[in-house]
C-alpha cells in the first residue's frame, strides 16, 4: 500500500456547493497558504468587485473554531478533518 | 479543462465604426455550473454523480466561420464516461463587453452614453511557458456535491401557489411560502435605514412524472451578526457559522438555496417624490455588481437563487428575485406558495 505523505482532510465552501478532498498537506506549511492555496482549485474568488482581496477563514468543524492564518497544518489539523473557506463579503450599492 | 483559445471582444459604435478589441478573461465557471444543472434536469447526470468539464470549444459564426463565434459549447464527461454537451450564445459576454467599453471611454476613444454591440473571436492560445510551480504543493480531488433530491409532484406546488413575476421555461421553478416573505419584510421594516438580510434555505426536488427539477425555500436564516449600513451588508464568518448551525439543528437535510437582502430605498431616495421612487429602477430590478459578486462567489451553482427586499416609501415592501440564467444573474419569476 502507498504511504500517503502529509494530511488529508476535507474543504467545503459556506454553502456546501463545491467540496474537495486534499491529500498531501505538508505538516510545515500554515493555515493561510493552505487557504491561499485552495482558492485557486477551489474556484473562490480572491478579490472583491474594487479588486481588493477577499478574506476566507477556515473553520476547523472538529473544534468549532476558526484557525489562525499563522497556525501550522501539523498543529491545527488531523486526517479526515472538515474545513469550511468562510469569507468576508459584502453586497450592497 | 481543456480551452485551447483566447477570446477577444471587437467593438463598434452604433454606426460599425470600430471603437477597438479588448482581449478578456473569461469567468467560464457559471457556464460550466449551467451546464451540469442542465445534465440534471434532463435526466442525464444525477445527484452525487460526478459532472467534470472535458474542454471548453468555441462555436464559430455560422456564415464568416473562424475567428468568429456564434458561441461556444461546454463538454461535460459523466462518471467518467457518457458525456453532454451545452450551448451558450455570446451574450455570455456582455458584462465583460460594458467593461471594456468602459475602459474604452477612461481612454477617450469612446464617449460616454455611446451605444456599442460588439462581436467575439477566438484565436488558438499561444504557446505560454508554465511558470515554475510555487507555494504550497497539495492533492486536491472534487466531490460531488450532495443535493438530497427528493422526489415530489411539482403539480401540487403549482396547485398553491401564485406567480410574482416572469416563469421562463429556462428557469427551473422556484416556491417559496408566504411566511418567508412576511418575515424578511418585518426584518426589512425594522432595520430601517440599514440593510439587512438572510440565507434562504429548503430542498431540490424532482417531478415524480415529468422530472423535472425544482426549488422548495422552506425557510430564511437572519443574518444576525451581519455588518450593516445604509448602502452594504457585510456577511461575516460568524453569519456562515450560524446559519449552518441553524440547518443542522433542524435536522430536515435543508441546504442554502439562495439569500435575500434588503434595499432601503425610501433612505437611498429620500429627496425623490413617492410617485418616482415606485418607478425607479432602483426600486424594482435592481441587483448591483456587489450583489453579483456575493452571488457569484457564495452561490455558484446554478439552482440558486437571490431575493431583493425593496423597501419603498409605499405601505409595502416589495420583491425581486433573481437566478442564474445561462451563466449570467438574471431578474426571474418565483412562485408564492399560499
Amino acid at each position: 500500500m502507498e504511504k500517503q505523505n502529509g494530511i488529508g482532510i476535507q474543504v467545503s465552501d459556506v454553502s456546501g456547493q463545491k467540496t474537495h478532498n486534499v491529500s498531501n498537506l505538508p505538516t510545515d506549511a500554515t493555515v493561510g497558504e493552505l487557504i491561499q492555496g485552495l482558492l485557486s482549485q477551489m474556484s473562490l474568488p480572491k478579490n472583491d468587485v474594487g479588486g481588493r482581496p477577499l478574506t476566507y477563514q477556515a473553520r476547523l468543524e472538529r473544534e468549532g473554531r476558526h484557525l489562525h492564518s499563522s497556525e501550522l497544518i501539523g498543529d491545527a489539523l488531523q486526517n479526515g478533518d472538515n474545513v469550511v473557506l468562510q469569507p468576508n463579503i459584502d453586497a450592497g450599492q | 479543462m481543456s480551452n485551447e483559445y483566447q477570446y477577444v471582444l471587437e467593438l463598434f459604435r452604433e454606426d460599425n465604426t470600430p471603437v477597438g478589441r479588448a482581449e478578456i478573461i473569461v469567468d467560464w465557471e457559471p457556464a460550466e455550473e449551467w451546464a451540469k444543472f442542465a445534465a440534471l434536469r434532463s435526466g442525464l447526470l444525477s445527484d452525487g454523480e460526478t459532472a467534470r468539464v472535458l474542454s471548453i470549444d468555441p462555436v464559430w459564426h455560422r456564415e464568416v466561420g473562424e475567428p468568429l463565434l456564434d458561441g461556444f459549447r461546454v463538454n461535460l464527461a459523466i462518471n467518467g464516461s457518457r458525456g453532454a454537451a451545452t450551448d451558450f450564445t455570446t451574450d455570455y459576454f456582455h458584462r465583460l463587453a460594458l467593461q471594456a467599453s468602459t475602459a474604452f471611454i477612461e481612454k477617450g476613444r469612446l464617449a460616454k452614453g455611446e451605444n456599442i454591440h460588439y462581436v467575439a473571436a477566438a484565436f488558438p492560445q499561444k504557446e505560454i511557458e508554465q511558470p515554475e510551480a510555487s507555494g504550497l504543493q497539495f492533492t486536491v480531488e472534487e466531490v460531488a456535491p450532495v443535493l438530497n433530491i427528493i422526489e415530489s409532484s411539482l403539480g401540487l406546488f403549482m396547485e398553491n401557489s401564485d406567480l410574482m413575476g416572469e416563469a421562463r421555461k429556462e428557469d427551473a421553478p422556484v416556491f417559496i411560502p408566504r411566511q418567508v416573505f412576511e418575515e424578511a419584510s418585518a426584518i426589512t421594516r425594522q432595520a430601517g435605514a440599514k440593510e439587512t438580510g438572510g440565507i434562504l434555505i429548503g430542498h431540490l426536488r424532482r417531478d415524480r412524472e415529468a422530472g423535472e427539477i425544482f426549488l422548495e425555500v422552506t425557510a430564511q436564516i437572519p443574518a444576525r451578526d451581519a455588518e450593516a449600513d445604509l448602502t452594504s451588508l457585510k456577511f461575516t464568518p460568524e453569519v456562515w457559522t450560524e446559519v449552518r448551525a441553524a440547518i443542522e439543528l433542524r435536522r430536515r437535510g435543508e441546504i442554502m438555496l439562495g439569500w435575500w437582502h434588503s434595499h432601503p430605498v425610501r433612505e437611498w431616495c429620500r429627496e425623490c417624490p413617492v410617485e418616482r421612487q415606485q418607478k425607479c429602477a432602483m426600486a424594482s430590478e435592481f441587483f448591483s455588481a456587489h450583489d453579483r459578486h456575493l452571488h457569484r462567489t457564495i452561490f455558484p451553482g446554478a439552482h440558486s437563487i437571490a431575493l431583493v427586499a425593496n423597501d419603498t416609501a409605499t405601505d409595502e415592501v416589495t420583491f425581486s428575485a433573481f437566478g442564474w440564467r445561462r451563466g449570467a444573474v438574471e431578474p426571474r419569476g418565483v412562485y408564492i406558495v399560499r
